[in-house]
Formats: structure tokens, sequence, C-alpha cells
């Protein structure tokens, strides 16, 4: 007999193929071309896989086979061979993945103060302030890879890169939350403290990582002031053998390193959870 | 409406406690006054002009301090007892709200005669003065809608230091803006070219305002 969670897998692996059908024939209809086509096939076969991991709680396995498909794919795909760039140009798979682990996991903390603030929970609180410890380390392991990597292809770190200043502006946001958490005793107090400093801080930082990097017009930096971002470095170079083959393990990779600070954010979550318990704290 | 009463109420009472005591106001107004004669003095100008960037980094820097110190006060100088009363009779709200417009005109008058203690002392030629004085004043407001929640927090931690340490990083895109703005304005550049971070600014004065309106509650409460 089939259980319960097998016949939903089996429906939305039906329906999937379905939608799948749906949209190639939209796609057939508007005269895209095959590779597209193909493409946003696979992107839409992703869902049933998703939704295996979320049944089965296996996401931390999903995190160290695709971390290790990454590492290893990374280094042996082949690239677009750039001027400067050169081999240089797999520190994508690593750089930017850890900006947007460090969004993610920020925005998750954030989220846990607005619950502290709701119902006043101690697990709230432990949730946002190692969430938010995960999120600084991030910040600092991709201010590292960026400046290895800025020291040879820009031949120096240029101190006034927009990217850079706001990027240690925001950072220096979460250093002043654990300051403020340092500074006092009183734990109601200053867990309803550290909250409301969190969520009033979150929106500068949105400012400061979406916002003030566009407004201005000079910068080495890709994807800013009018330079390119490394999706067209993918697109225009060496025709369609290697096509699109960063994006295979770029997008990956963005997951992977997620998953993994979440996995390690979740560890420091529970070993606070049982420190507070053996002392009696909630 | 019972909110704007209440507003208009307590920020009649801010008012006269701060002209009843005279020690506040008038203290900061020295403090100005010292800061921009020690500028004044360790430029030690007799002939030439200090340029424009130089400036206006030290103004700004100038005001920084001087909002830090103005806003940081506004929740110490009320006693726990008062705040207990004040829970009985106001709604958050109207106090946060009361505190950021008290501190907002507060600011207007400490950036106008900070502008004038550097234009007798630092003298420099403002190439298109509406702009600067709509940024001096879109700057007061965000410097008082920012400082007086954090203000509310350091307050309860009783640290001194707290202050500037939790106030720098939220001022920072607003700070930006404001400075590159004012460099526009002193050189009296083409207008069209600012716009666009002039209503970066008004956002962030509107977010963080927002932002300050839905969490005083929740610090209060403490």
């Amino acid at each position: 007999m089939p259980t319960k969670s097998q016949h939903t897998f089996v429906r939305i692996l039906i329906a999937t193929l379905a939608s799948c059908a749906l949209v190639s024939t939209i796609l057939i209809a508007y005269k895209t071309d095959f590779h597209t086509i193909i493409k946003t096939i696979a992107w839409l076969l992703l869902a049933p896989i998703g939704w295996f991991v979320y049944q089965r709680n296996a996401w931390r396995e999903t995190c160290v086979v695709i971390l290790t498909y990454v590492v290893v794919t990374g280094f042996l795909i082949e690239v677009p061979r750039k001027p400067i760039l050169h081999e240089m140009i797999r520190n994508l798979y690593f750089h930017v993945p850890m900006w947007f682990a460090m969004i993610s996991v920020l925005t998750t903390s954030f989220v846990f103060s607005i619950r502290y603030l709701r119902n006043s929970r101690l697990n709230d609180d432990i949730a946002a302030s190692q969430l938010a410890s995960i999120g600084v380390a991030l910040g600092v392991l991709g201010y590292i890879t960026g400046a290895v990597w800025g020291n040879y292809t820009w031949d120096g770190v240029p101190l006034l890169e927009p990217r850079l200043v706001s990027a240690a502006a925001a950072l220096l946001l979460y250093f002043a939350y654990f300051v403020l958490r340092m500074s006092m005793d009183d734990d109601k107090a200053k867990m309803r403290l550290a909250a409301i400093y969190n969520v009033f801080s979150f929106p500068t930082f949105i400012v400061l990582i979406y916002i003030l990097p566009r407004l201005v017009e000079n910068s080495l930096h890709p994807d800013l002031g009018g330079n390119d971002s490394f999706g067209a470095y993918d697109k225009e170079e060496s025709g369609d053998a290697i096509n699109d083959n960063m994006k295979l393990v770029f997008y990956p990779a963005i997951i992977g390193w997620t998953l993994l600070s979440f996995w390690i954010a979740s560890l420091g979550i529970r070993a606070k959870k049982l420190f507070a318990k053996h002392h009696g704290l909630d | 409406m019972a909110l704007s009463r209440e507003i208009s109420v307590l920020f009649k009472k801010e008012f006269k406690l701060d002209f009843r005591k005279k020690s506040a106001i008038f203290g900061l107004l020295l403090y100005i006054g010292g800061v921009v004669f020690i500028c004044f003095l360790s430029f030690y100008l007799k002939t030439s002009k200090v340029n424009s960037i130089t400036w206006n980094a030290l103004f700004w820097i100038v005001l920084l301090f001087v909002s830090f110190n103005a806003i940081a006060k506004s929740f110490l100088g009320e006693s726990q007892n008062r705040n207990f009363y004040y829970y009985y009779v106001a709604s958050p709200q109207a106090i946060i709200l009361s505190k950021i417009l008290y501190n907002v005109a507060m600011m207007i008058l400490f950036c106008t005669v900070t502008l004038l203690f550097f234009q007798g002392t630092l003298q420099i030629d403002i190439g298109d003065p509406l702009i600067f004085w709509l940024n001096l004043g879109l700057g007061a407001i965000g410097f008082a809608s920012s400082l007086t929640l954090i203000a509310g927090i350091a307050a309860k931690t009783g640290n001194g230091v707290l202050m500037s340490v939790l106030s720098i990083p939220v001022m920072f895109p607003l700070l930006l803006l404001l400075v590159k703005i004012s460099n526009h304005a002193l050189d009296g550049l083409a207008r069209s070219i600012i716009w666009g971070d002039m209503l970066g600014v008004l956002a962030i004065n509107l977010i963080v305002l927002a932002a300050s309106y839905l969490l005083f509650p929740y610090l209060w409460r403490t």
C-alpha cells in the first residue's frame, strides 16, 4: 500500500508534468527557441525534488550533495575566458553566494525578532541572535573572498568602492546589535531592546545593500554603475558550446551555501536552547 | 481627533520643560559655538579660504554630534515614576510622535545656528541656497526621526556610550546622501541630478518614521 505522502508525491509529479506540457506549448506558441524551453522545463522539474526534500526532512543531505557538486564541478567545468579574470572567474561560486546567504539569514533573523516582540518567547530571541551572528560571519567571509579577488583583478582594493562602503556599514549595524546585547545584564529587557534594534535597523540594512550602491555612477564592481553582470559574461563568449555553463554551478551554489549557513545556525540555536534549559532560563 | 490633541499637549509639555530648565538648550548652543570655534582655530586661517569639500564634511560631522547630544537627552530627563504616569494618560504613539516633532523643531534650530556659526568663522559661498536649505531641513527631520527611538533604547540600557554606537550605522545611508546633496548645492551644480537623491532622503525619513511609530509601543512596555 502506498502511503499518503507517496500519493501526494505522485499527484505533485503529475501536476508538474502537466504544467511542463502547458508551459512548453505556450513557449512554442511564442516561437521561443529550443534551448530556453529545455531550461524552463528543467527548472519546473525541480519542484517535485523540492517537495521530496521537504517531506523527508532531507535538507542537510541535500546541502552536502549540492556543495560537493559545486566544489567539484565548479573547478572542473569550462568557463568563459576573459582577459584579466581567467580562472579567477570561478570565485563567483564562492563570493556571491556568501552575500545571498547573508541576506536570507539576516532576513530570517529579522522575522524572528518580530516574532519575539509579538509573543516574548526565549526561543525566538535565541534564533534571532544566532542567525544574526551567522549572518555577520558570512558577511566577513564575503568580504575576504571579495578582497582577495579584487586585489588581483582591480590591482588593489579601492576603499571608496560603493559596494565595499555599504557592505562595511551593513556589518557595522550588526556589530552595534551585538554591542547592545553585550552591554546589558537584565535578560528580559535585553532581549526586547535587541529585538527592537534588529527590526529598526533592518530597513537601513536593505537600503545599504540594495539601494545605495545603485545610486552611484562610477564603480568597478560587476552589475553596478553600468558594468555587466556575470550573466552577460556567460552569454556573449564562445557560442553554444559553453553557453550558460556557469549558471549550472552558480544557482546550485546559492542554494547550497544558504542551506549550509542555516544548518550551522540551527546547531547554534540547539546548543543555546539546551544551555537555557539546563540553567532553567525559560 | 484624540491622537493629534495628545500630540499637541505633549509637544507643548516638552517645550515648557526645556524652557523652564534653560540649561539644556543654552548648553547645546554653547557646545556648538565651542566646537565651531575649535574647528576655526585648528585650520589657522589667515588669508585663504577652506575648500568646499572640507567645509561640508566638517559641517555635517559637527551636526551629527550636535544631534546626538540634543536628542540623547529626550528620554533621560524623565524619571521612572513620571513614565508610569504617562503610561496611564497617553498613548505610546502620541508620545513618540510628539518627541520626534519636538526634536525636529530643535534640530532645525540647531542646524540654523550651526550654519550661522560656520558662516561667521569659516566663510563659504553657497552656490544654490534653496537646495542647501531644503537639504538641511530634510536632514533635521531625518536626524530627529531616526535618533529618537535609538535615544529611547540607549536610555533603557543606562549606558551613555551606546547612543553613538547604535546610531552611527543607522545614520549612515542618510548622512551619505545628505553630504552628497550638500556638496552639489555648495558647488551650485544643476538641480536635475540631485532630485533622485532628495527622493531617497525623503523615502528613508518616511521608513524610519514608520518604524519608530510601530516599534515604540514595544520599547515603552519594558
